[in-house]
C-alpha cells in the first residue's frame, strides 16, 4: 500500500472519515452478512462488531481502493467467529460453505442488482395490508408479536404472511424482468 | 430436504425470521452444500430479504426509530421524506453517500424519490451561536441566524455550535458531531455530543434519538453522546430524562446526576457508574454494596479467578491474591493493598473468572476503593478502566491473542475517569462502582468472564449475578 494514501493519524479527522465511509457502505456490509446469517438481528450484531474491527484497522485501509470489499473481508472473519460460537451455525463453517456462499453471491450480484431494480414497483403493487406488514417488520423493526397483536392474528400467521409477501415480490420481480425482455 | 420443496421454502423463511429449528437448519445446510441450484435460490431469497432489511440502515433508521416509538401502526414512515433527508442539497456529504449507495445498489435508491422542499416554513431551528465551527464539507457556509430545516443534517467537524429550536430548546453541539433535525422538538444524533437545555414549557418532551436509544427530556438539561461504533451515553445534569431502548417498551427514568451507557447491539447492554460514600459499607446511590449472594462468590464454590495476563504487584505494598475479588467484601479501609487486587505499577493485565459452567449472566458489578491516607488527591487507583468480555465455550480461548480475535464477546467498556470528567485529582471519587446489566433479561450466557484492565486499579470485589441452566448450549 502506498503510505501516502493512508489516512491521517488525527483521531478526530480519522473518526470523521471512518464514519463517512462506513455509513456510505454500511448497507452493503449488512447485505453481505445477511447472505450468510439471514436473521437481521444477528446480522446487525455482526455488523456492529465488524464496525469496531474496521475502526481499529482503519489506518490500514487504502483510500484508493473501494471500502466495501475491504470491509467485507473483515465482516466475513467476524461472521466466522460469530458462527464458531454458535453450535448450530458451526456446520456452515465446515468444509468452507460460508466462504462458498460469499463467493457465489459475488458472482450473482450483477444479476441480483438487476432484479432488485424492480423491487420498488413490486412493493407498490402489494395490497395495503401486506405493504403495511412490510413497513412494520422491515422498516419500523417491530417485533412479530407486536405485529400479530396489532393485526389480531397469531405470530405464526404473521411469519407465514411475511413468507408469502416475499414470494409475491419475487414473482413480481420475475414478471417485470420478463416484460423487460419482451419490450 | 429436497429442492425445490415446501420444506426448503419454510426453512429459508424461518432462517430469515430467526426461528428455524436445529434439525431444519442442519438439513438446509446439507442441501446448500450439495445442491448448487438450491444455493443460488437461497442466495437470491436472502438477498431480497437483506435489501428490504437494509433500508432501515441506509436511510430509514432515524425515521424508523421515531415512527416505532412515537406513532401508531396506521401511519407508516413516508420514505420520500426519509430520502429527502439524504439528498438535501445543502449537505452534500449525505448526498455523496446516497450517490455511492445508488451505484452499489443498482439504482434502487430511485424508489425513494423526491427532493425536499426549500420552504422556510419548514424551519425547525436556527444557529444561535457558532464558536470556531468547522464543517465536514469545507464548502459549507453557515452563519449565526441561519435556519435549519426539518430533516436537515448538521455535520460539525470541530468547534461548537449552539442551535435554538422553535420549541425554545437550546442545544450545544461539540464537534465532531453529526445530527439530523427531525422536528422543532426532536433530533437524531448519529455521532458526537449534544447538550440540551429545555426550560420552556413547549420544549418539554424534547427527544434525542440515537441508533439504540431514545432520550426524552422531562426536566431541563442533559447531554447525549454517541461514539463512532454506536456506544450511546446519557448524562442528566438537571431534572429527569426517560430512556427508551429500541425494541423495549418499558422506559427507565434517570435523575439529575445519573449517567447511563448503552452499548450497541441486540442485547442493549447498559452500564451504570456511581461514586460511593467512602466507607467500608460501600454505599452507592443505586448500586448495591459488594455481596456474598452473587453466583461468583467464593462461598458458593461455583467460580474461580486468576490473572490471565500481566502480574499483580508483589512489592512493596503488595496486592492481595486475585481471589479477594470474589470474597463478598470490598476493602475495609481506603488504602488496603492486601484486600485489593491490582497490577504492577504502570502495567496492565487481565483477570479471568471461570464460573464453572455456562450460566445466564444478568448483572456484573465491579468495585474499587483507593485514597492515600495522607494525600487526598492521590486516588488514581480508584479509577476503573476496563473492557469486559464473555465466552460460553468449555475451553477458555487462547489468552495470548486479542480477545476479539479469539472468540470472546465484548460485553461492555468502562472508563470511570471519563464518566466523572476528571480534570483535577479531586474530581475522581475514591470509591467507585460500575454495574453492567442488559436492558432486558440476561447480558448473555457465559462460562468465562475476562476483565481487560487498563490501569492498576485497586479492585475490591467483582460480583456476578445469574443462574445456571441445564439447557444452555
Amino acid at each position: 500500500m502506498n503510505e501516502n494514501s493512508r489516512h491521517p493519524v488525527s483521531k478526530s479527522a480519522g473518526q470523521q472519515e471512518f464514519l463517512r465511509v462506513f455509513l456510505a457502505n454500511e448497507r452493503e456490509i449488512l447485505r453481505y452478512v445477511v447472505a450468510l446469517v439471514p436473521n437481521i438481528g444477528d446480522a446487525q450484531e455482526i455488523v456492529q462488531q465488524t464496525a469496531v474491527v474496521l475502526w481499529e484497522k482503519f489506518d490500514q485501509y487504502d483510500v484508493e481502493r473501494p471500502f466495501a470489499p475491504w470491509a467485507c473481508r473483515f465482516a466475513l472473519n467476524v461472521t466466522r467467529q460469530w458462527m464458531s460460537r454458535q453450535q448450530r451455525w458451526k456446520a456452515l463453517l465446515d468444509g468452507g460453505l460460508a466462504e462458498e456462499l460469499a463467493a457465489r453471491r459475488e458472482q450473482l450480484r450483477p444479476e441480483f442488482d438487476e432484479r432488485l431494480v424492480h423491487l420498488e414497483q413490486c412493493l407498490a403493487k402489494l395490497p395495503e395490508e401486506r405493504r403495511s406488514l412490510v413497513d412494520g417488520y422491515y422498516f419500523r423493526q417491530l417485533d412479530v408479536a407486536t405485529l400479530a397483536e396489532r393485526a389480531e392474528r397469531t405470530v405464526d400467521a404473521i411469519y407465514k404472511t411475511l413468507q408469502r409477501v416475499r414470494r409475491q415480490l419475487r414473482d413480481c420481480i420475475e414478471r417485470s424482468l420478463g416484460e423487460e425482455l419482451t419490450t | 430436504m429436497k429442492f425445490p420443496s415446501s420444506e426448503f421454502d419454510d426453512a429459508v423463511a424461518a432462517l430469515c425470521h430467526g426461528v428455524i429449528g436445529d434439525d431444519a437448519m442442519t438439513e438446509l445446510h446439507e442441501l446448500l452444500r450439495d445442491e448448487p441450484s438450491a444455493r443460488d435460490e437461497y442466495l437470491w431469497r436472502v438477498e431480497m430479504h437483506g435489501e428490504l432489511a437494509s433500508e432501515r440502515l441506509g436511510f430509514g433508521h432515524s425515521a424508523a426509530v421515531e415512527e416505532e416509538i412515537e406513532k401508531p401502526a396506521e401511519s407508516p414512515p413516508r420514505r420520500s421524506e426519509i430520502q429527502a433527508l439524504r439528498l438535501h442539497p445543502r449537505w452534500k456529504t449525505a448526498a455523496a453517500a446516497a450517490v455511492a449507495l445508488f451505484a452499489l445498489s443498482g439504482g434502487l435508491w430511485m424508489w425513494h424519490g423526491s427532493q425536499p422542499s426549500q420552504d422556510e416554513s419548514e424551519a425547525v431551528a436556527r444557529f444561535a451561536e457558532l464558536r470556531k465551527s468547522r464543517w465536514m464539507l469545507p464548502s459549507t457556509q453557515v452563519s449565526t441566524g441561519d435556519v435549519i430545516l426539518k430533516e436537515q443534517r448538521i455535520e460539525l467537524s470541530s468547534g461548537s455550535a449552539e442551535v435554538e429550536f422553535k420549541s425554545g430548546a437550546r442545544m450545544t453541539l461539540s464537534g465532531p458531531t453529526i445530527l439530523e433535525a427531525l422536528s422543532s422538538n426532536s433530533v437524531f444524533l448519529l455521532l458526537g455530543q449534544a447538550r440540551l437545555v429545555a426550560e420552556m414549557p413547549e420544549s418539554k418532551g424534547f427527544t434525542v434519538i440515537t441508533r439504540n436509544s431514545k432520550f426524552v427530556d422531562i426536566g431541563t438539561a442533559f447531554t447525549a453522546t454517541v461514539a463512532p461504533d454506536g456506544l450511546s451515553r446519557l448524562e442528566v445534569s438537571k431534572g429527569e430524562v426517560d430512556v427508551v431502548l429500541k425494541g423495549i417498551k418499558k422506559s427507565r427514568r434517570l435523575k439529575a446526576g445519573e449517567t447511563l451507557y448503552v452499548e450497541p447491539g441486540e442485547r442493549k447492554i447498559v452500564t451504570r457508574i456511581e461514586p460511593g460514600d467512602g466507607t467500608a459499607a460501600f454505599r452507592f446511590p443505586t448500586i448495591e454494596p459488594p455481596s456474598h449472594d452473587d453466583y461468583a462468590d467464593q462461598a458458593s464454590g461455583h467460580a474461580t479467578i486468576r490473572v490471565a495476563r500481566g502480574e499483580l504487584k508483589n512489592r512493596p505494598g503488595a496486592s492481595g491474591e486475585a481471589m479477594v475479588l470474589l470474597d463478598g467484601l470490598g476493602q475495609s479501609r481506603q488504602d488496603a493493598p492486601r484486600e485489593s487486587a491490582f497490577f504492577r505499577d504502570r502495567t496492565e493485565g487481565s483477570l479471568l473468572v471461570d464460573l464453572g459452567r455456562t450460566i445466564s449472566v444478568t448483572r456484573i458489578n465491579s468495585y474499587s476503593w483507593h485514597q492515600h491516607h495522607a494525600v487526598p488527591g492521590h486516588r488514581h487507583r480508584a479509577r476503573q478502566r476496563f473492557t469486559l468480555y464473555g465466552y460460553s465455550g468449555e475451553e477458555v480461548p487462547d489468552l495470548t491473542m486479542p480477545p476479539e480475535e479469539s472468540g470472546w464477546v465484548r460485553i461492555a467498556r468502562v472508563n470511570t475517569d471519563r464518566f466523572f470528567r476528571v480534570n483535577d485529582l479531586l474530581d475522581r471519587p475514591s470509591q467507585q462502582a460500575s454495574s453492567i446489566t442488559a436492558a432486558r433479561g440476561e447480558i448473555g450466557r457465559f462460562r468465562y468472564l475476562l476483565w481487560e484492565v487498563k490501569r492498576n486499579t485497586f479492585f475490591g470485589e467483582f460480583d456476578v449475578y445469574g443462574k445456571s441452566s441445564q439447557s444452555v448450549d
